[in-house]
């Protein structure tokens, strides 16, 4: 297997850290003027989403973890599995737990894309598009009238996640969600 | 205004600086027969006709040998030269302010690093934008902001507890068998020296982060070394000693830092003769180094030293 050394530690290249993938997000380094020198590294754990700071020898080396990340169509659950299909024309199929696919469930809506990260070929980590379109399935009535400034109000969506709309949003309407903040960003056309 | 007018009007500055208290400015060889045995600072070696020779780490030793002879004030503005660092803040070479002054403390030394610090700030403030400058300088002890960033006595705290917190900091680079000042160093970098944004003198360093100072107790009887360090933008900018004058003492030194050398699988760097020499008639003198780049990027508020490279 690779492995990479401090020195080549770049942002994005992916690594395994205390048996888990880790992508690296910064590395620097540190030499006290007094002491010894070292790297101080900042990665995400691809399974967990954390980030984790560890300093290292300079030098010293990891090894590579096979990560790859496929885009990929969302077909169904099976309640234990989500099920998801390669859009490269393959028609590839895999399944995820849902340990990979729990930070993502909120937004997963059938035949959407996502992005899947495999990590020896095993799906870890499912991330949605930036923006979804959901339907609302549960709101407050709306308010004849009401314009977009005023207050906003709890609206639960197809999938089950809770965001924030304006109180002229109805249920039966599709609205757009960042995904990565949670938050409505406007009413989608139907 | 450009990049190069500032490195140039710093340099005008701290010339004037120097002027006024009539420090001489000296010129010293970068390269020499010998280089520094400190563990932690690599040698750039360089062959010429079968000879090998060192690229200074910094102009210390040469320095101190015209202090010995001349017992006079002395600056210099220099290139240094540090193998195997590279990185935002650092670079193989680097500009290099360091002086020396005969007959004072440490103390007096640090006053005279605040008035360096605000005249040399002022004159440039005059003409630049300076975001990262500031007119003054805190002084705080060693002891103190261990006790504020990690909550435990750096003199006292025995090596297991040092070792717990900077295992729970993600400190892991160091094995097991590591000094207790391998320990002190990688909590200092990792846990304080990023909050010292505000330009900061740390004094009263533990006795064994002594490197070339005098060791001394403080008031409460613990061993602490003459040396303080100045930071500012989260950066370490300089370090000061109150110089060793006994060469038995630095022989001893130089010594420990071969011990330390070999264990770690570096070699052997022979005594620096001339240095030695001078040591017979060494002043009792304080002297501090400042990089020059390091202090352009905090006063200029820069993340890296190529930003401050015209």
């Amino acid at each position: 297997m690779a492995t990479y050394s401090t020195n080549e530690f770049k942002s994005g290249l992916k690594v395994l850290l205390e048996g888990d993938p880790c992508s690296i997000v910064e590395n620097e380094f540190v030499k006290p003027g007094k002491g010894q020198a070292f790297n101080r590294v900042k990665l995400k754990n691809l399974k967990t989403g954390r980030v984790w700071e560890r300093t290292f020898k300079s030098g010293e080396s990891l090894e590579a973890a096979d990560v790859m990340e496929h885009e990929m169509e969302y077909l169904y659950t099976d309640g234990e599995y989500w099920h998801f299909m390669k859009t490269d024309g393959t028609f590839e199929q895999l399944a995820a737990d849902k340990a990979a696919v729990s930070d993502s469930l909120p937004w997963l809506k059938e035949t959407d894309k996502v992005s899947v990260t495999l990590w020896n070929e095993v799906p870890i980590a499912v991330t949605p598009a930036n923006f979804v379109e959901l339907e609302v399935v549960e709101t407050d009535p709306g308010l004849k009238g009401d314009t977009a400034q005023g207050g906003s109000k709890p609206a639960t969506l197809s999938t089950g996640a809770v965001v924030k709309v304006p109180l002229f949003i109805n249920t039966g309407e599709i609205v757009r969600v960042d995904t990565r903040t949670g938050e409505y960003q406007n009413r989608a056309k139907q | 205004m450009s990049l190069l007018r500032f490195r140039n009007d710093l340099l005008a500055a701290v010339r004037a600086y120097f002027r006024e208290s009539d420090t001489l400015e000296v010129s010293t060889p970068l390269i020499r027969p010998w280089g520094t045995p400190e563990p932690h600072l690599q040698n750039l070696v360089v062959q010429s006709g079968g000879q090998s020779l060192f690229l200074q780490t910094s102009p210390e030793f040469a320095m101190k040998v015209l202090l010995a002879r001349y017992r006079q004030d002395i600056y210099q503005i220099c290139a240094a030269v540090r193998a195997e660092e590279l990185g935002a803040r650092h670079d193989l070479e680097f500009q290099m302010l360091e002086w020396y002054r005969v007959d004072i403390g440490l103390m007096d030394l640090a006053e005279d690093v605040r008035a360096f610090w605000r005249r040399v700030g002022e004159a440039l403030a005059a003409h630049h934008e300076l975001p990262g400058w500031q007119s003054d300088i805190e002084m705080v002890s060693y002891a103190g902001v261990f006790e504020a960033y990690l909550q435990c006595d750096p003199h006292t705290a025995d090596i297991r507890q040092l070792q717990e917190k900077a295992h729970g900091l993600g400190i892991r680079h160091l094995a097991g068998d590591a000094s207790r000042a391998d320990w002190l160093d990688a909590l200092f970098a990792t846990a304080i020296e990023p909050g010292l944004t505000a330009p900061t003198l740390v004094f009263g360093y533990p006795a064994c982060q002594s490197a070339l100072a005098e060791i001394d107790q403080d008031s409460s009887g613990v061993a602490v070394s003459r040396r303080f360090e100045l930071f500012a933008n989260g950066l370490e900018l300089a370090n000061a000693y109150q110089e060793l004058t006994d060469p038995q003492a630095l022989y001893q030194r130089f010594a420990q830092f071969n011990v330390r050398r070999l264990q770690e699988g570096r070699e052997f760097v022979a005594v620096d003769e001339a240095l030695m020499d001078a040591m017979q008639s060494m002043p009792r003198s304080a002297g501090i180094a400042l990089g020059v780049d390091r202090l352009a990027m905090a006063w200029l508020a820069a993340d890296s030293i190529s930003q401050v490279r015209p």
